[in-house]
């Protein structure tokens, strides 16, 4: 846990400054993520070269005990003995690269995930620039999940197969410098090779997970709308189309694949042919029957085991490395997708700190917001207490305004004041907490109705909660039901009829008591009977605050103030008495 | 109908069953290949211990035939290569089979779930979940059932060998091949089979966390209970990440004891070895091959010492998947045509709902213009999925030609019905195809006269390519009025004996959901439609109000 917060720590100075998130691509992001770990993935790869050695040294051994007894010379047994140590040390300096690894992706990725959490809590609802609630909870967890094996393996790989081929070559200009060149001339081949083979398998690659995205969105369709097609009998039509798309698509991959299983086959091909090579090689040279040099014996037999045995181990990385690529592509795939988040612009914020205790006065000077051009220089004026509509077909920057208010985006120009005090000068998190806040489907936890009306004010008691529940006429229905308070709600409030779920959301809006309601079309969906109660009740219980509420209805009585926008502009503001006229001009 | 779910019968026989030629091709492809791998190294290693032999004196180094052994290093390096890229083609050609038999079978075992239930399950997280299950199990014999098979195999024949060769070299090899090859896995499975079975259903409720989290936030955040609720979140998600950590350590801990084990079995085997070769009971150069088959046969081994991962994660699947279908059933349909429907002191409620309609007592027939009405969630479409027959009722009684549901023949009720539903869907396919869901062999000219008669064909002239344009995923691009009266033209199609529309005219102004209802009214059958809109009575010969807590107000 210690080290849980002391990554958190570092997260904000990542996380702030704007520099570092204006990279230049994905491959710095991810190599900048990286570099916070740096130390560990070295010290992987020292581990991994350790184990290497100790594998060599256990070859060595190996053939210190073969090759006198082979050739019938003295041998003995000493080498045997050390063996074990040789072989501990290569697992366990193996078993430290693993550890090293996993611990260094897991906390890359807990504080991309930190980071990309603490962005969300900034953009609030503005998130919407970066997809869907669905496709933002993928780039938070599964992308991020993905790059797993790219932030474990692949850097140290990547030193790794530098590192111990030329601890080979090495050793193999002292043993033999005919097998060292055989293995500098095929060493650079493979690289060539698979940039070759990879690029055409790469492209490939790229056709092959469109095809699989577009029939797996096949599969999703028919099993979203599953429902429908049984309803219509028409499932069996349906699934003759997917069996007929799989089919498609296995001959599509398979052409993919047999390019793809190339590059693979390369680097195969070169250890076999390298090993054969060597092998025959070191069996000629041993008999003396190499044509250069007829009669000799260019490697003793021992050296020449030890060659033999050692010859796969030059390739292994990069085999390893071949096979870890697509952890990199992988890795890669998905920074690009997270940077949808990293690229939305967060909203900026000040220190001070404003405790409304009575209802707030507010205006707006030329505020503009960027983005389609969602909202054009806004001047109004509310005084404290009365309560304004907002009117506005749908696109036209109500909810935009909404957002300026929450705090979740940052005005182009012009600002929002609070009883003159500049928006921009507050803290945020202080700021929202001066809000009641109702929105069309207000927000459920899977609970009981008490739980639910203390997520607003969580030392409530008993008393008060029925106070509220009174207030909003839900008192007598919930004294008849058995659990009283303590009958569960869904997550989506299943259990309560839509008005019913909004007049619990109002009791909540009553304990908090606020100065300051925002109202996002709080009773839109309702029927026409319970929207107009609903509607009522809101404007009963404003009583004394200052209320904004965004409605499409055109009825308003009630009301002080209306706001009209149309396209981000002002249409109208103005005394409600005179806004039917508006509407009117305006054909809303 | 209902109908009780039970296990159904996805056993891993079945799975393999589909593609069994191209596996068995697999198998003896990659069995080749490994057989090369290993026999690459013994072939070197005896023909250089041999050579070193041989090459001690002139005569003997002069007559040593050396063609034989050269040419089997060339084969095997060959059969290396050349093999495993067969044998990659062959096993993803048979995986992409299987995966086509999964998604087909399961597509049509959830073809015999009920609408009610799908609804319920939330079809989208659903075929999320199913197509994670899928990959899972997909996976399975690439991951585990062919490398166990490689494994075992070559490992039996290189002890049947070395019995053949030397029998006391085997024994003391034996102990550590064991080890690696049995109990290395079996305690893998034993320390991780449990993790990886709920891994996937752990990552979908952290998902499911996340989004609610999302959904909530401005609450919480006015509320100002959002970082507690965060903190909450990711330290539950570091909960996660340490766990899945603990997955990753144990296989590769099974790797290490593997290779451990195989490392114990080659200084065995060289200890005893040396001294057979010593005493003269065993060749020099045949140490040196069975030593260097030890090593090749880490490839063969490794991939199979982790497999219980596969296999976890493939029966946490396997057990999904086998939840969620229903036992295949048959269908049948008989032929009498529809009359009347009644309800008799009907109540009902979806389960965990505090409304539902209370005690009805309705007759219809064949003829009637019903309009259900009443507040939002007072329980009409509950009433909705009772009269399709989905939900039964907590008491009383639905009965149609003045019978149970249970006394006629399966799915009769929905030969009869049209339900058009609150949402409605568009598959990502052509206009005309989405409309032949209903009717398959519908000519284009019947496709027109639906469009016309719920006012799209119009709207359908104007696209691209008319009937045969292809609608976006989701119907994104269709307003919520277009995609209603697509669903209406879908049911004019059928031509039910019951249509019945839950908020089916949402969205469409006035006139044109009285045009429309006036056309539907002009085919022969019983119209019901729900909604809370003020629609023309005029039309309607009956109009029943339920009140907030589904009890009839009224019916007139």
């Amino acid at each position: 846990m210690a080290a849980f917060f002391v990554h958190s720590v570092k997260i904000d100075a990542l996380c702030n400054p704007l520099p570092r998130l204006m990279m230049h691509s994905n491959k710095d992001w991810l190599t900048s993520q990286q570099q916070t770990q740096a130390w560990r993935l070295k010290l992987a790869a020292l581990a991994g070269l350790v184990a290497s050695l100790a594998l060599m040294a256990q070859f060595w051994l190996l053939a210190q005990v073969l090759g006198p007894l082979i050739l019938g010379q003295e041998w003995s047994l000493t080498p045997i003995y050390w063996l074990p140590a040789a072989l501990g040390l290569r697992l366990v300096a193996q078993a430290i690269k693993d550890h090293l690894g996993n611990s260094a992706s897991r906390l890359i990725r807990s504080q991309i995930r930190q980071q990309l959490m603490q962005r969300l809590s900034m953009l609030g609802l503005a998130r919407a620039q970066a997809g869907a609630d669905g496709a933002i909870a993928s780039q938070v967890l599964e992308q991020v999940d993905a790059m797993d094996a790219y932030f474990s393996r692949y850097y140290s790989q990547k030193l790794l197969v530098v590192l111990v081929p030329v601890v080979i070559l090495i050793l193999m200009f002292w043993l033999s410098p005919l097998v060292a060149s055989i293995m500098l001339l095929t060493a650079p081949l493979i690289p060539v090779f698979m940039i070759l083979v990879g690029q055409r398998a790469a492209k490939a690659n790229r056709e092959q997970f469109q095809a699989l995205s577009q029939l797996g969105g096949q599969f999703l369709d028919n099993v979203r709308g599953l429902g429908h097609l049984l309803l219509l009998s028409a499932q069996p039509q349906q699934q003759e189309r997917l069996a007929q798309a799989s089919e498609e698509y296995r001959s599509r991959t398979m052409k993919v694949l047999r390019q793809a299983f190339l590059s693979t086959s390369v680097l195969e091909l070169f250890s076999s042919i390298a090993i054969a090579l060597v092998a025959l090689y070191l069996g000629l040279g041993l008999l003396g029957e190499l044509p250069w040099a007829k009669g000799q014996v260019p490697v003793p037999f021992t050296a020449a085991l030890f060659i033999l045995l050692i010859t796969p181990e030059f390739y292994q990385p990069l085999r390893q490395l071949g096979s870890d690529y697509h952890a990199k592509a992988q890795a890669e795939g998905a920074a690009e997708v997270i940077m949808g988040l990293y690229h939305c612009p967060l909203p900026a914020q000040g220190s001070q700190e404003l405790q409304l205790s009575s209802a707030p006065s507010l205006s707006c000077q030329n505020l503009s917001l960027a983005g389609g051009g969602r909202l054009k220089q806004l001047s109004w004026q509310l005084p404290a207490g009365q309560k304004l509509a907002i009117l506005g077909a749908s696109g036209s920057g109500k909810s935009s305004l909404l957002q300026c208010l929450l705090g979740y985006q940052t005005p182009e120009t012009g600002e929002l004041l609070i009883n003159q005090q500049s928006l921009a000068q507050l803290n945020l998190d202080h700021w929202r907490r001066q809000i009641g806040w109702l929105a069309q489907q207000p927000d459920w936890i899977a609970g009981s109705l008490a739980d639910n009306l203390r997520l607003a004010k969580p030392q409530a008691s008993d008393s008060e909660l029925w106070q509220a529940l009174e207030l909003v006429g839900l008192a007598s229905l919930i004294q008849q039901l058995p659990q009283r308070l303590n009958s569960q709600l869904g997550d989506q409030g299943q259990g309560l009829s839509g008005g019913q779920k909004q007049r619990l959301a109002i009791a909540r809006l009553l304990l908090q008591d606020k100065q300051l309601w925002l109202l996002d079309e709080p009773a839109a969906h309702l029927d026409p009977q319970s929207r107009a109660q609903i509607r009522q009740l809101l404007l009963d219980q404003a009583a004394g605050r200052t209320l904004l509420y965004v409605t499409h209805d055109q009825d308003l009585t009630g009301f002080d103030w209306v706001m009209i926008l149309q396209q981000g502009r002002l249409a109208y503001f103005g005394p409600s008495a005179q806004a039917s006229q508006a509407l009117k001009e305006l054909a809303l | 109908m209902i109908r009780k779910d039970r296990p159904s019968a996805l056993s891993w026989r079945t799975l393999l069953a589909g593609q069994a030629g191209i596996w068995w091709l697999a198998f003896a492809l990659g069995f080749f290949t490994l057989l090369a791998v290993v026999g690459l190294l013994t072939t070197s290693g005896w023909f250089i211990s041999a050579t070193a032999i041989a090459g001690l004196s002139m005569a003997t180094a002069y007559s040593f035939n050396y063609f034989s052994p050269a040419a089997l290093i060339r084969l095997a390096a060959i059969v290396r290569t050349a093999g495993r890229y067969g044998e990659r083609l062959a096993s993803h050609y048979a995986v992409l089979g299987l995966l086509k038999d999964l998604r087909l079978l399961v597509f049509a075992r959830l073809s015999q779930t009920s609408p009610l239930k799908l609804w319920q399950l939330g079809s989208g997280d659903l075929a999320q979940r199913l197509v994670g299950d899928i990959d899972h199990l997909d996976a399975w014999p690439l991951r585990f059932f062919l490398p166990w098979l490689w494994a075992s195999s070559l490992l039996l024949l290189f002890i049947a060998l070395l019995a053949w060769l030397q029998p006391l070299l085997l024994l003391p090899m034996l102990p550590g091949l064991l080890f690696a090859w049995l109990l290395v896995p079996s305690l893998g499975a034993w320390q991780g089979y449990r993790l990886a079975k709920q891994e996937s259903q752990q990552l979908g409720k952290r998902r499911q966390d996340l989004l609610q989290l999302l959904r909530n936030q401005v609450s919480l955040q006015v509320f100002g209970q959002w970082a507690l609720k965060q903190e909450q979140f990711l330290s539950q998600d570091q909960q996660l990440i340490l766990e899945q950590q603990r997955l990753t350590q144990i296989q590769q801990l099974c790797q290490l004891a593997s290779l451990a084990g195989l490392g114990l079995s080659l200084i065995m085997g060289l200890y005893t070895g040396v001294h057979l070769v010593a005493s003269g009971l065993l060749a020099g150069p045949w140490l040196v091959a069975c030593l260097l088959a030890i090593l090749g046969l880490q490839e063969v081994l490794l991939p199979q010492s982790g497999s219980f991962i596969a296999l976890g994660q493939a029966a946490g699947a396997k057990q999904r998947i086998s939840e969620l279908l229903p036992e295949a059933a048959a269908q049948t349909v008989a032929g009498q045509t529809f009359a009347s429907l009644e309800l008799v002191n009907l109540s009902a409620r979806m389960p965990g709902a505090l409304n539902g309609p209370s005690q009805l007592n309705c007759h219809w027939q064949l003829g009637d213009r019903v309009w259900l009405r009443g507040p939002s969630g007072c329980g009409k479409s509950t009433l909705c999925w009772v009269l399709s027959g989905q939900l039964p009722a907590e008491q009383g009684q639905l009965l149609l030609n003045g019978k149970a549901l249970t006394a006629l023949p399966e799915n009769w009720l929905g030969q009869q019905l049209g339900l058009q539903l609150q949402d409605n869907y568009c598959f990502h396919l052509s206009l005309a195809e989405n409309l032949r869901l209903a009717k398959a062999d519908a000519s284009d000219e019947q496709l027109w006269q639906a469009l016309e008669a719920m006012e799209l064909a119009d709207w359908a002239k104007q696209l691209p390519k008319g009937l045969n344009s292809q609608m976006s995923e989701q119907g994104r691009t269709l307003s919520g009025g277009q995609l209603r009266r697509l669903g209406l033209a879908r049911l004019w199609l059928q031509q039910p004996s019951i249509w019945l529309l839950d908020e089916g005219l949402e969205g469409l102004d006035p006139q044109m959901s009285q045009r429309i209802l006036k056309r539907i009214c002009s085919q022969e059958c019983l119209l019901i439609v729900i909604s809370h809109q003020q629609l023309d009575s005029n039309l309607f010969s009956q109009i029943v109000t339920l009140d907030e807590r589904g009890r009839c107000l009224d019916a007139s």
